[in-house]
């Protein structure tokens, strides 16, 4: 008995010895694989190409002067330079795509919501092409709220409570989400220490920019022009096709658009 | 139309040259064809082709194929599963087309109208519908089901039958399909097309009679494909236009608090605008765009700046130092006279102008040089044409005036005449293609009485002025360690670049951008 014992735990301790071998050769199965994996990912190496080449590709680009100067024509009318398109038109001898005195009108609106006076521009806008507002209820109503702000700025709470509730509050009722803008607002009159307030944001001037640009907007669509800059969209495409293009190939990047320098190409 | 689509059924198939079709003009396909007309690409692939017919060596025997290829009739017993046949087009669809759509009219339904339509690769079985193979997909007219990779399909669409036009659309940018019945839109049919094979249109019939004819696209389509793109083309632009850029601040801005043009458009504006020597517009956008921020920015930080004005180099070169040298008004308004000088035609104060502020430039580029003197001898030639033109129409009352101008002309042309053999003999042995073939051109000018009426007459446009203008341009600001074209040039070469090599990498959104004509026109 004993002896079979003795023997039977020979077997069990092989038995473990001979398992613990396996694990560690499954172990270096596994890591062999895993360093493959490692290998291979790295393998199918993206195509490389060198900045000798690229450059040639770069200079074979045909670019017209005369369409560069459309982009930066459209972008100081859009950007709303009239001094400067003015400026531009006689140097370079193009035409701008617009009359520059809507630029003046639409900047002066601008300018109007910058320095807080809504009704004014309001006025403004509707001298100019009555429909802008109508047909952009969404648009009309943040210029409300902006007046809503610059009463509870201007520290007149009667006429602030007053206007919301003739005003604001029916067209709440209209449409939840000009509810919560209004809610919003109104928190401001919560707080008496306006810096404590979470919706503090709505008082500072980057509010008023916002209000602006969207009646800038607004008024560029009625006048069938873009409402941003061609040049802006070229820079997102450029950081669009460069990023496609970067899956795909490694190749020179530009990063810093402003220097537009070419990145060496990353291997 | 119609003229283009008699001559394209009626010549034979080898010869056949089908145009592309309307949708795919603003596509690279249309860019590539044109560009490689005659040649091979560079890499040596063939230019890219477009399915324009059914392919008679590729397909199933009980199948015929006739009207120039696009009308197909089964010729078989129709039994059972295995006796369907199918065909495929001539050539795969390309991903440089962003997407491929063609249609398919039911002439006759035969028994059953056991029709499918759709795509597959190249290696799929014929004697099968499309859709029941792997790598295979099909939209059957019998039940209206769609089917991929297998033989029992998915409810998708209605059924079809004789009389009906079935329209396919892979897009590419997506790599999904949809189909059209009678120009109506069925919706996705397939989602998750695979990027990395080349599809071909097919069709397939299986019962006696049945009888479709396919249209690639040189007819009218049913179906408005070109509204489609559009509309892909809008989705896309509004992808775009929702990317928010990196935000790329030069070192000067990052003190400076300016909401809106944080992204580094004013800077490259006003870049191009120095660049170019757009003097007075490069002063008014700085009063206009950066002085304001300038001041607020200086009361802040008082010790930090010196006065900031604009009207002397000052306010320019102070914020130069802290941009790396974007803008140096002084050279800016040197480059801008030069400049002047070449585009009224006054090349010799030009070149005078350029020897004293920047004596090196022309000394180190005689290309240049050569250029500004060919230039100066073709004004010559100008000049003594407007004289010539003057006299012709002086009366004979001034016959006095006349004489004395008609000396004057003699006079100026052996100036000419003098300056051209001065130049032949300054580089008449010049070996460089570029200054043998401009001094041939130049002197060519002399073979005609009247060069102004004459093949050449392009060379004495005021409009040529300007490209040398821009070559001196160029120069000075080389010599000065500034790049040699404005940072919005290059970062329009690098877009198009990347665009065209997506495309190669059949990146099927890139070719539904076409940088020249959606950001510059």
């Amino acid at each position: 008995m004993t002896i079979e014992l003795i023997i039977n735990l020979f077997y069990y301790y092989y038995f473990i010895l001979y398992y613990h071998f396996l694990i560690i050769i499954i172990i270096i199965i596994i890591k062999i694989l895993y360093f493959k994996s490692r290998f291979k990912k790295k393998a199918p190496s993206k195509k490389v190409i060198a900045k000798e080449k690229w450059e040639s590709k770069l200079a074979n680009v045909s670019v017209d002067k005369k369409d560069l100067n459309k982009l930066i024509m459209n972008y100081l009318v859009i950007e709303g330079y009239k001094d400067a398109a003015e400026k531009f038109s006689q140097e370079s001898g193009l035409q701008p795509s617009v009359d520059l005195l809507y630029i003046e009108e639409r900047m002066n609106i601008r300018n109007t919501i910058q320095s807080g006076n809504i009704d004014e521009a309001i006025e403004k806008v509707n001298d100019l092409d009555p429909e802008i507002l109508d047909n952009n209820p969404v648009l009309y109503f943040h210029l409300q709220q902006q007046k809503l702000i610059e009463y509870i700025k201007q520290n007149k709470i009667v006429e602030a409570i007053e206007f919301a509730q003739e005003e604001l509050a029916p067209r709440g009722e209209e449409n939840p989400e000009f509810l919560e803008d209004l809610e919003q607002t109104m928190a401001l009159l919560a707080f008496d220490d306006n810096d404590k307030s979470p919706v503090k944001s709505l008082l500072e001037h980057s509010q008023r920019q916002k209000t602006a640009s969207e009646l800038n907007a607004a008024i560029l669509t009625s006048q069938c022009q873009d409402r941003d800059p061609r040049l802006l969209s070229l820079l997102k495409l450029l950081s669009w096709s460069q990023d496609q293009l970067n899956e795909k190939a490694s190749f020179p990047n530009i990063k810093n658009y402003v220097t537009a320098k070419l990145e060496p190409t990353n291997k | 139309m119609d003229m283009q689509s008699a001559s394209s059924s009626s010549s034979d198939l080898s010869s056949t040259r089908p145009r592309i079709p309307d949708y795919l003009l603003d596509t690279p396909i249309c860019q590539a064809k044109k560009k490689m007309k005659l040649t091979k690409d560079q890499t040596g692939t063939m230019p890219i082709q477009l399915p324009t017919q059914w392919n008679p060596k590729d397909k199933c025997s009980l199948l015929e194929l006739s009207k120039g290829n696009l009308r197909v009739s089964y010729n078989g017993t129709g039994k059972t599963d295995g006796d369907a046949a199918a065909v495929r087009a001539n050539y795969p669809m390309p991903y440089q087309c962003g997407l491929f759509y063609f249609e398919v009219t039911i002439i006759n339904k035969g028994r059953n109208g056991y029709i499918g339509i759709g795509f597959c690769t190249a290696s799929v079985d014929l004697k099968k519908l499309p859709g029941w193979e792997n790598y295979s997909w099909g939209y059957h007219g019998d039940d209206g089901h769609s089917f991929c990779f297998s033989g029992t399909g998915k409810a998708y669409g209605p059924t079809f039958t004789t009389k009906d036009t079935i329209g396919c659309c892979i897009n590419f940018m997506d790599m999904t399909v949809f189909y059209t019945k009678n120009g109506v839109n069925l919706g996705i049919a397939f989602r998750d097309i695979k990027n990395d094979y080349l599809y071909f249109p097919a069709i397939g019939l299986r019962t006696p009679g049945e009888v479709v004819e396919a249209n690639f696209g040189q007819k009218k389509f049913k179906f408005d494909i070109e509204n489609c793109i559009k509309e892909e083309k809008a989705k896309l632009w509004h992808y775009i236009n929702s990317i928010d850029l990196p935000i790329i601040k030069p070192d000067y801005s990052n003190i400076i608090n300016n909401n809106k043009s944080s992204n580094g458009l004013n800077e490259l504006v006003l870049q191009y605008l120095v660049h170019h020597g757009y003097s007075e517009t490069a002063q008014t956008f700085y009063n206009n765009a950066f002085a304001k921020s300038d001041k607020a920015n200086k009361q802040k930080e008082e010790n930090n700046m010196e006065e900031c004005d604009i009207v002397g180099a000052g306010g320019l070169s102070g914020i130069a130092n802290k941009s790396n040298e974007m803008i140096n008004m002084e050279s800016l308004k040197n480059r801008q006279r030069i400049k002047d000088f070449v585009l009224k035609g006054d090349i010799d104060s030009a070149i005078d102008l350029t020897n004293r502020l920047y004596p090196t430039v022309l000394e180190n580029n005689d290309i240049l040089l050569f250029n500004l003197r060919c230039r100066k001898f073709i004004e010559m030639i100008r000049k003594n044409e407007e004289l010539d033109i003057s006299t012709d129409t002086i009366d004979d009352d001034a016959m006095d005036v006349d004489d004395d101008k008609s000396k004057n002309i003699s006079q100026k042309i052996i100036e000419t005449m003098k300056y051209g053999q001065e130049l032949q003999n300054l580089y008449g042995e010049d070996e460089r293609d570029e200054i043998k073939n401009t001094l041939t051109e130049t002197f060519s000018l002399f073979a005609y009485e009247h060069p102004n009426n004459s093949v050449l007459a392009y060379l004495l446009e005021p409009s040529r002025r300007e490209i040398v203008a821009n070559q001196l341009n160029v120069a000075i600001l080389e010599s000065q360690g500034e790049p040699a074209s404005p940072a919005i040039e290059t970062l329009y070469r690098q877009s198009a670049v990347a665009v065209r090599e997506l495309v190669k990498y059949n990146v099927g959104a890139a070719a539904f951008i076409n940088v020249k004509k959606d950001c510059l026109m």
